[in-house]
């Protein structure tokens, strides 16, 4: 939301303020799997031909607590 | 539920033989005062001054400020869950002593050295340019100035200064206990004409839950990552919420202003007149996800929705993008479930006010009452004298901050200047729309 606002083109959604590309509270190899994700849709995003500002979502789940 | 709250004015303060309020003087025992904070094994120097609105008077390692009052009579007591024991508190008669404040400084050493949890204090002028745009330059100040024993945790600083300054305030209030005020208001939020738009006000504040202490207490329980929740605005007049007193900078609050908050005050005087205030939402934010941020606007919005408000005010506190979002999406969810909301808040700006002053918006806030900028620096000409430090000692506000040398002038923004920030209405601070 506010990356959008901010004027940035390319958003990935991360998982959460203190730690945006993982999450603490999985065991080392999923947290492992989880930052791959993201980068992965980083990479996509980065390819992409763009009209306007986009969000792009990975394939995570994450413990939002 | 009715509060009679009772003013004696303080227009003097002075040292004594004893502790006595007699028509606006305050005479103070200073040996019974220090009796009182060494009773705390954990305070090893403690000292007294009076600091005087006009005096070139210097306060540093400020970390909170209270205005004495004390309950006389109806349940529980002022400070209930610190002072007292956990009772439902609002109704009955307090006493004030008004004009005046127990101002600690304190210096301890610190066990967290950074970070949004480590401590910090700030400066308090009685002259000058920060005296004008602070409340706490224009009331008599009694300063406790403390220093702690080497090895206290981070949570025990805190209860160690804020049992001293409250054991303080409650003691000089302690001295209108047999006396008729001059003044006294009662407040309350009884039934009125049901003609009269319904309002509720909605107290966002900031809280960590990673820090010892969360910043903002109810009944002494740290705030932490709570759902919104329903009060009576007379808790307010009684203390119900206190602070972290380890974090003393001037962006956060203090308990003095917790007790004389600008908005409850005036929505529990028009309540009859202008409108029917239903009471008060306290919403802990500053959630890190975006799924806790949409749910703790759903759920303030649904319980104004359920208290069948139309309009609703919101207020904020900390300068934080974080917590922005989540008061942002707050005032939108009220917006949509049909109420009239009002955003009453501070301003980022910059130094100069061309800055943007807020990092995130939504098109609903399109009511903002602005208490000015909290970037505006201010050049603070050297004092004659200081409290709170050695002459010649310097100070750092921030953990991993500049040091400063308080004895010498200064050029510091409202962040470090005690009471410059309004969170919540009440200030010094003129606006202009230019």
């Amino acid at each position: 939301m506010v990356a959008l606002q901010l004027g940035a083109t390319r958003v990935v959604t991360g998982t959460k303020i203190p730690n945006p590309c993982g999450d603490v509270n999985l065991p080392a190899e999923d947290d492992r799997q989880l930052r791959c994700e993201i980068v992965k849709c980083a990479l996509e995003a980065l390819q992409a031909n763009l009209e306007s500002a986009r969000t792009f979502v990975p394939k995570i789940n994450f413990t939002s607590g | 539920m009715k509060l009679e709250l009772a003013t004696f004015p303080v227009t003097k303060v002075q040292w004594g033989e004893r502790t006595v309020y007699r028509d606006g003087l305050l005479e103070i025992d200073k040996q019974e005062l220090l009796s009182l904070v060494r009773e705390d094994p954990k305070i090893v120097s403690a000292d007294f001054d009076i600091a005087l609105p006009g005096d070139e008077t210097r306060i540093v390692n400020v970390r909170d400020v209270v205005e004495p009052r004390i309950k006389i009579a109806g349940p529980g007591c002022v400070f209930p869950g610190i002072l007292g024991p956990v009772e439902s508190v609002g109704s009955g008669r307090t006493h004030r002593l008004g004009g005046m404040a127990v101002v600690v400084s304190a210096t301890y050493r610190p066990t967290i050295l950074s970070g949004t949890a480590a401590q910090n204090s700030s400066v308090l002028d009685m002259w000058g340019p920060l005296a004008e745009a602070t409340p706490f330059g224009s009331t008599i100040n009694v300063v406790l100035a403390i220093k702690l024993q080497d090895g206290v945790t981070e949570l025990e600083a805190h209860a160690a200064i804020q049992l001293a300054e409250f054991k303080i305030a409650r003691r000089l209030a302690e001295t209108t206990r047999e006396l008729t005020a001059p003044e006294a208001e009662v407040f309350g939020i009884g039934e009125v004409d049901p003609a009269l738009p319904r309002v509720v006000y909605i107290d966002s504040f900031l809280t960590n839950w990673h820090a010892p202490h969360s910043l903002v207490a109810y009944y002494g329980l740290p705030v932490r990552e709570s759902l919104p929740t329903y009060i009576h605005p007379n808790e307010y007049l009684d203390g119900a919420l206190t602070k972290d007193t380890r974090i003393g900078s001037g962006e956060y609050t203090y308990t003095w202003e917790w007790l004389n908050k600008g908005i409850v005050y005036r929505l529990l005087r028009e309540h009859g007149k202008r409108l029917n205030f239903l009471g008060v939402i306290l919403q802990r934010t500053r959630f890190e996800a975006e799924h806790g941020k949409q749910v703790t606007a759903m759920c303030a919005a649904q319980m104004a929705k359920l208290l069948r408000a139309e309009g609703a005010i919101v207020t904020r506190t900390v300068m934080s993008g974080a917590n922005l979002v989540d008061v942002m999406l707050t005032v939108q969810a009220c917006e949509k479930s049909g109420l009239k909301t009002v955003f009453l808040t501070p301003e980022w700006g910059g130094h100069d006010g061309t800055e943007p002053p807020f990092v995130f918006a939504v098109p609903e806030a399109d009511a903002i009452v602005s208490t000015g900028s909290t970037d505006r620096e201010y050049r603070l000409p050297a004092p004659k004298k200081l409290i709170g430090i050695k002459p010649g000692e310097r100070v750092q506000l921030y953990a991993g901050d500049r040091w400063l040398s308080p004895s010498e002038e200064l050029t510091l923004d409202d962040t470090c200047l005690a009471g410059t920030t309004d969170w919540w209405g009440g200030g010094k601070y003129t606006r202009v729309q230019y």
